[in-house]
C-alpha cells in the first residue's frame, strides 16, 4: 500500500474517532456548534483527501454527510436523535469503508458494497420536511443500515487495526531519545577505547549506568498512551447498548491523560468492554424501577483511571442496582463452587469474588449482550495475564465498581531471585505474600502431611506446600536437610501455597524476554531474564504452577485445605466482627497441674497472644538461676512451666538409664507468647502438656463476684482463660506485634 | 522438489560446508544458513522441557532456544566440548541454536557428491539427516537447519517431548503416593 494511503488511512480514523465522540456529546448538548464543527471538520478533511486519491466511493459517502452537516451548522436543521443516529450510521459506512481499503487496498467493488440506502438516507434527513411523510420508511431504513454496524460496536472486537500498530510520539520525545542514543555510543567508544584497570573505568561505568536508565525511561514515555485513547470507544458503545437494553445511560470519565504502556492498554480492552456491557446491562437498572427506587431515570457509568504505587487502576463503576450477595450464594450453592456451610461464614466481600469463578453469572436471563456465564473470570484471566488483578466493590441499590489494577509496564517487572536445586529463578513480586524461613532442627515439626499433601501451618491456617525442586524434577540438593528452607508464601489466581526453595537471592527489577512456543508450553515459565551476574534464570508463573502441583482455588469445593483455610479465615473475620469473640488456643494441663483448672484438666489462651507454637526437644532447654530458659532465634527467653511438664520429664531422665535413646527424643510443647510487662511487651514461652485444639470462643463477662478468673465459652465449654493474657483477646495479633516494635 | 533446485543451483560450482564433529560422527551444513556461530557456552537447563532442548542463552537481547544435537541422535547429553550455531528463519522468526561437540573447517564440496538418503535408515535418523556428501575421507551427513527448528522436532513427536523429563516426573510422583 502506499504510504500517502497509510497516512490517510490512519489520519481519517483519528477523525472517525473524534466524530464519534462529539456525537455522543452532542446528544447531551445540542446547541453546541463547536461540537458540530469538529464533526463537520472531520467529514469534510476525508472527503477532500479521498478526492484526489481517487476513492470515488468514500468521496461520495462524505460528500452526502457533509451536506447534511452543512446543513447542521448553517442552523438550517435541529439535532434530533433521529439525526444522531443517521450520523452514526454515517460514521460506521465512512468506517466500513475505510477497513476495506486497509485490507484490500480497494473500495470494494461488490454489488453489496453500496451506499446508496445510506445516502439517501442522509439526503432525507437533511431535507427534513420530507422527514413525517416517509417516517415509517426512513426508520426501516434506519433498522437496515444499523444492523450490520451494532453488532460490531457492541461487540468490539474489531480486529487489529492500522492504528493499533502505529504510535504517534512526540518529536520532542524521539529528539531526546537519539540524543541518549548519541551518548550511548560516545560511552561505548571511550569503553572499547579504555585499557583494562585504567582509572577512569569507574565513571565510564556510572554514566553508563545513567544513560541507560535515562534511555530506559525516555523509551518507556515514548509507550506511554493516554487511558483516553481506551475511553473513546465507550460512549458509542453505551449508546448503543443502552438503545438496544432500553436503558437511559450517561457515561463519564475521569483521568484520561493517565499514561499506560501501549501494550497494556490492549490487554485491558476487552475487559473493560466486558466490564462496561456488564455495568450497563445488569448494573443499570430499566428508567421504571429507578424510578421506583428514587433514582433519576437516567444512570451514570463512570469510567476512571488514576496512579497508585506504582500501578494505573482503572474502574468501572455505575449507580445501578448493585449485587445482590444472597442470590450470588445461592447460585454459587446451585453451581456446587461452595457449600452451604462455606455459604453461611462468607463475608459479603468474600461472596462477590466468586463472580469470577469461571462458569459464573447471576443475570436472571441470558440477553445477547452478556449473562453467558463467561464474563467476569474472563476479565480476571485478562488481567492476571499482564500481572494485574481486579476487585468488586458493590452495595446493593447503590451500585457496583469493578477496578483493575494495571502494572505501569510488561517489560520491566520487581522480582525476586530464588535457588533451588542449584538453579536460579526469578519469582515476579506481585504474587508474592510473605516469606517464611524455616531452619533445620524445625523442618521436621512444621510440615506436617495431610495424605500426600504436605503442609505448613502458617499462623491460623494451613498451607500447602510445593517444592520446587521436586515439581521441576530437579537434583534436590543436599545442603538443603543442613540448612533449612525458605517458603515463599504465593498467591495468584486464588491459588495461594507455599513454594518451598533453597535460597533466597536479592530482590531485582528483570527485563522480561520471551520464550519461544516449545518452551512456553510447558506452562511453568512465563519467560526468562538475563541476571545481572549475566546468567539466564526463568521466570516462574505461579498460577500454573500452583495447577500442577494440584493446588486449588480457595473458593472450590473438596479441597481439605482450602476449607481449612476458609475456616481460619471464618474464625479471624469473627474476632473482627465482635470484640469479646476472639480465637483460644485450647491446651492440657493435666491433672497434677495448677489446681485451678484441676476438673477440666484444659486451659485456653488467646491466639493473638500466641506467636507460634513450637515443639522443643527437652535437651534444648537450660536453666539459669534455677528456672528453665529456651534460647529462641537469638533471644534467651524464660519457660513458664505452670502444667508441670518440665518436672514430670526432668524427672523421669533422673530415673531412665542414662544415654536412653527414647528419652533424648522427649519433646515440649511450648507456646511462644507475648505477655504484657510493665515496660511493654515481653516474649515468654508456656510450657504445655498439649495442644489440643484452636477455635472460636467468647469471652464471658467478668463476673467479680465469683473470682478473678476470666471465663470464656469454648465449644460449649466453659474454659479458663490463663488470666496473665486475658486482656488480649479480642485484639488482632498485628496491634500486639506493633507493640512488641 | 526443493533439493533438486538447490542442486541445479549449485551446478557447476562447489557448496563450502561447514563441518561440525557430534559424538564420532562427522556433519556438515551449508554456510550460508548458519548466521553465527557461538564458541564454548553453556546454555541454561530449562527444567521439564523436552530431552533434545539442551536450554536457553542470551542472544543479541534474546532468549535463544537451543537444541542439543546429541540428545537427537541419541547419545549421552554431556560432552567435554560444546559449541553453538544460530540459525535463523525469515520467514516463522524463529531463532534457535544448535549445540554439538565442535567445529571442524569449511570444506568446499561439489554438489554432485550428495547421495540422498538410504531408504533403510530409522525414522528419526530419516527425520534429520539430509542425505550425505561422499568426501575422500569418508562420508559427511548434511543437515538441513529447518529440520532442526524446534517446532518443527516437537511436531515430528518422534523425539519424546512429554514423555521426558515430565513423564519422568509423573512416575515419581505415581511413586510418592504410592
Amino acid at each position: 500500500m502506499e504510504d500517502l494511503t497509510k497516512e490517510f488511512l490512519a489520519e481519517s480514523q483519528e477523525g472517525l474517532e473524534r466524530m464519534e465522540l462529539c456525537l455522543t456529546e452532542l446528544e447531551k448538548r445540542p446547541d453546541d456548534g463547536e461540537l458540530v464543527a469538529e464533526i463537520f471538520r472531520a467529514v469534510h478533511t476525508i472527503k477532500g483527501t479521498t478526492g484526489f486519491l481517487g476513492f470515488g466511493r468514500l468521496e461520495r459517502l462524505a460528500h452526502a454527510g457533509e451536506s447534511l452537516l452543512g446543513a447542521l451548522r448553517d442552523g438550517k436543521l435541529a439535532v434530533s436523535t433521529e439525526l444522531v443516529n443517521g450520523l452514526l450510521e454515517l460514521m460506521d459506512g465512512l468506517r466500513s469503508i475505510l477497513q476495506t481499503i486497509e485490507a484490500t487496498g480497494t473500495e470494494g467493488e461488490r454489488l453489496t458494497d453500496n451506499d446508496d440506502a445510506l445516502i439517501a438516507h442522509l439526503a432525507q434527513l437533511r431535507a427534513g420536511s420530507g422527514e413525517l411523510s416517509r417516517n415509517g420508511e426512513a426508520t426501516s431504513q434506519n433498522l437496515d443500515a444499523g444492523q450490520p454496524a451494532l453488532p460490531a460496536a457492541v461487540a468490539g472486537v474489531a480486529g487489529p487495526s492500522m492504528q493499533d500498530k502505529t504510535l504517534r510520539i512526540d518529536v520532542e520525545v524521539l529528539n531526546r531519545m537519539m540524543n541518549l542514543v548519541g551518548e550511548l555510543v560516545l560511552t561505548r567508544n571511550q569503553i572499547l577505547r579504555c585499557s583494562p584497570g585504567a582509572g577512569n573505568f569507574p565513571e565510564l561505568a556510572r554514566r553508563l549506568d545513567s544513560v541507560t536508565a535515562d534511555l530506559r525511561e525516555s523509551v518507556m514515555r515514548a509507550r506511554m498512551q493516554p487511558v483516553g485513547h481506551l475511553f473513546r470507544k465507550f460512549p458509542r458503545m453505551v449508546h448503543d447498548l443502552a438503545a438496544m437494553c432500553g436503558r437511559q445511560v450517561r457515561i463519564e470519565f475521569e483521568g484520561q491523560e493517565t499514561g499506560l504502556d501501549k501494550s497494556l492498554l490492549e490487554a485491558v480492552r476487552d475487559p473493560l468492554t466486558h466490564a462496561v456491557r456488564n455495568a450497563v446491562d445488569h448494573g443499570i437498572e430499566p428508567p421504571e424501577e429507578r424510578a421506583k427506587a428514587g433514582k433519576p431515570a437516567g444512570g451514570v457509568v463512570r469510567m476512571r483511571a488514576y496512579h497508585q504505587s506504582g500501578s494505573v487502576m482503572i474502574e468501572v463503576s455505575d449507580d445501578g442496582a448493585g449485587i445482590s450477595t444472597e442470590r450470588v450464594l445461592v447460585k454459587a450453592m446451585e453451581r456446587g463452587l461452595v457449600t452451604p456451610e462455606q455459604a453461611a461464614s462468607m463475608t459479603q466481600r468474600e461472596a462477590l469474588q466468586l463472580i469470577f469463578v469461571s462458569g459464573f453469572s447471576t443475570a436472571k436471563q441470558v440477553t445477547s449482550i452478556s449473562g453467558r456465564g463467561m464474563g467476569m473470570d474472563v476479565v480476571r484471566t485478562n488481567v492476571e495475564k499482564v500481572g494485574g488483578s481486579v476487585e468488586l466493590e458493590s452495595q446493593l441499590g447503590l451500585g457496583t465498581t469493578v477496578r483493575m489494577r494495571v502494572p505501569l509496564t510488561l517489560a520491566i517487572v520487581p522480582a525476586l531471585v530464588l535457588q533451588s536445586g542449584g538453579q536460579s529463578f526469578a519469582l515476579p513480586q506481585n504474587a508474592l505474600v510473605e516469606l517464611v524461613y524455616v531452619p533445620r532442627r524445625e523442618a521436621e515439626q512444621t510440615v506436617e502431611r495431610m495424605g500426600t499433601t504436605e503442609l505448613y501451618r502458617l499462623r491460623e491456617g494451613l498451607l500447602p506446600l510445593v517444592w520446587l525442586d521436586r515439581l521441576l524434577g530437579l537434583e534436590q540438593s543436599a545442603d538443603t536437610a543442613e540448612l533449612g528452607f525458605y517458603i515463599a508464601v504465593v498467591e495468584s489466581e486464588g491459588r495461594r501455597f507455599g513454594l518451598v526453595v533453597d535460597d533466597l537471592k536479592a530482590p531485582e527489577e528483570i527485563v522480561v524476554k520471551p520464550l519461544s512456543v516449545e518452551l512456553r508450553e510447558i506452562g511453568v515459565f512465563s519467560g526468562a531474564t538475563v541476571l545481572g551476574n549475566g546468567t539466564l534464570a526463568l521466570i516462574l508463573d505461579v498460577a500454573a504452577m500452583g495447577a500442577r502441583a494440584g493446588v486449588r482455588p480457595v473458593t472450590e469445593d473438596g479441597n481439605v485445605v482450602g476449607m481449612e483455610l476458609a475456616q481460619a479465615e471464618a474464625a479471624q473475620r469473627e474476632l473482627a466482627q465482635n470484640e469479646m469473640e476472639s480465637s483460644m488456643v485450647i491446651y492440657e494441663t493435666g491433672k497434677d497441674g495448677s489446681a485451678e483448672d484441676e476438673k477440666s484438666g484444659r486451659m485456653a489462651m488467646p491466639l493473638s497472644a500466641v506467636e507460634r507454637i513450637e515443639s522443643v526437644p527437652f535437651s534444648e532447654i537450660e536453666y539459669a538461676g534455677g528456672r528453665a530458659v529456651l534460647q529462641y532465634r537469638g533471644e534467651l527467653i524464660p519457660l513458664e512451666d505452670e502444667c508441670g511438664v518440665l518436672r514430670e520429664m526432668s524427672a523421669a531422665e533422673e530415673t531412665a538409664p542414662a544415654g536412653d535413646a527414647e528419652k533424648d527424643g522427649a519433646t515440649a510443647t511450648v507456646l511462644i507468647c507475648l505477655r504484657p510487662e510493665a515496660h511493654g511487651m515481653r516474649r515468654v514461652g508456656m510450657v504445655v502438656r498439649r495442644v489440643l485444639d484452636v477455635s472460636a470462643g467468647r469471652l464471658l463477662a467478668a463476673d467479680s463476684a465469683a473470682s478473678e478468673e476470666q471465663l470464656a465459652m469454648v465449644k460449649d465449654r466453659v474454659t479458663t482463660v490463663h488470666r496473665e493474657f486475658a486482656r488480649q483477646a479480642g485484639k488482632p495479633q498485628t496491634a500486639i506485634l506493633k507493640e512488641v516494635a | 522438489m526443493k533439493r533438486t533446485e538447490a542442486r541445479m543451483a549449485d551446478a557447476g560450482d562447489t557448496v563450502s560446508i561447514c563441518s561440525l564433529r557430534v559424538g564420532t560422527g562427522l556433519f556438515g551444513i551449508d554456510t550460508r544458513q548458519i548466521r553465527e556461530v557461538l564458541g564454548t557456552t553453556a546454555p541454561r537447563r530449562v527444567p521439564l522441557a523436552p530431552e533434545y532442548i539442551a536450554g536457553v542463552l542470551p542472544y543479541r537481547g534474546e532468549v535463544l532456544t537451543t537444541v542439543c544435537f546429541r540428545a537427537l541422535l541419541g547419545l549421552a547429553k554431556d560432552s567435554k566440548t560444546n559449541c553453538v550455531l544460530v540459525f535463523d528463519d525469515e520467514q516463522n522468526e524463529e531463532r534457535f541454536g544448535l549445540m554439538v561437540d565442535g567445529i571442524g573447517g569449511v570444506v568446499a564440496v561439489d554438489p554432485s557428491a550428495l547421495e540422498a538418503n538410504p531408504s533403510g535408515l530409522d525414522a528419526r535418523s530419516q527425520e534429520l539427516f539430509d542425505g550425505a556428501y561422499k568426501l575422500p575421507s569418508g562420508l559427511m551427513v548434511r543437515l538441513d537447519p529447518q529440520r532442526l527448528r524446534p517446532s518443527r522436532l516437537a511436531e515430528s513427536g518422534l523425539f519424546g517431548g512429554e514423555s521426558g523429563p515430565i513423564g519422568r516426573l509423573k512416575q515419581e510422583r505415581q511413586g510418592e503416593q504410592r
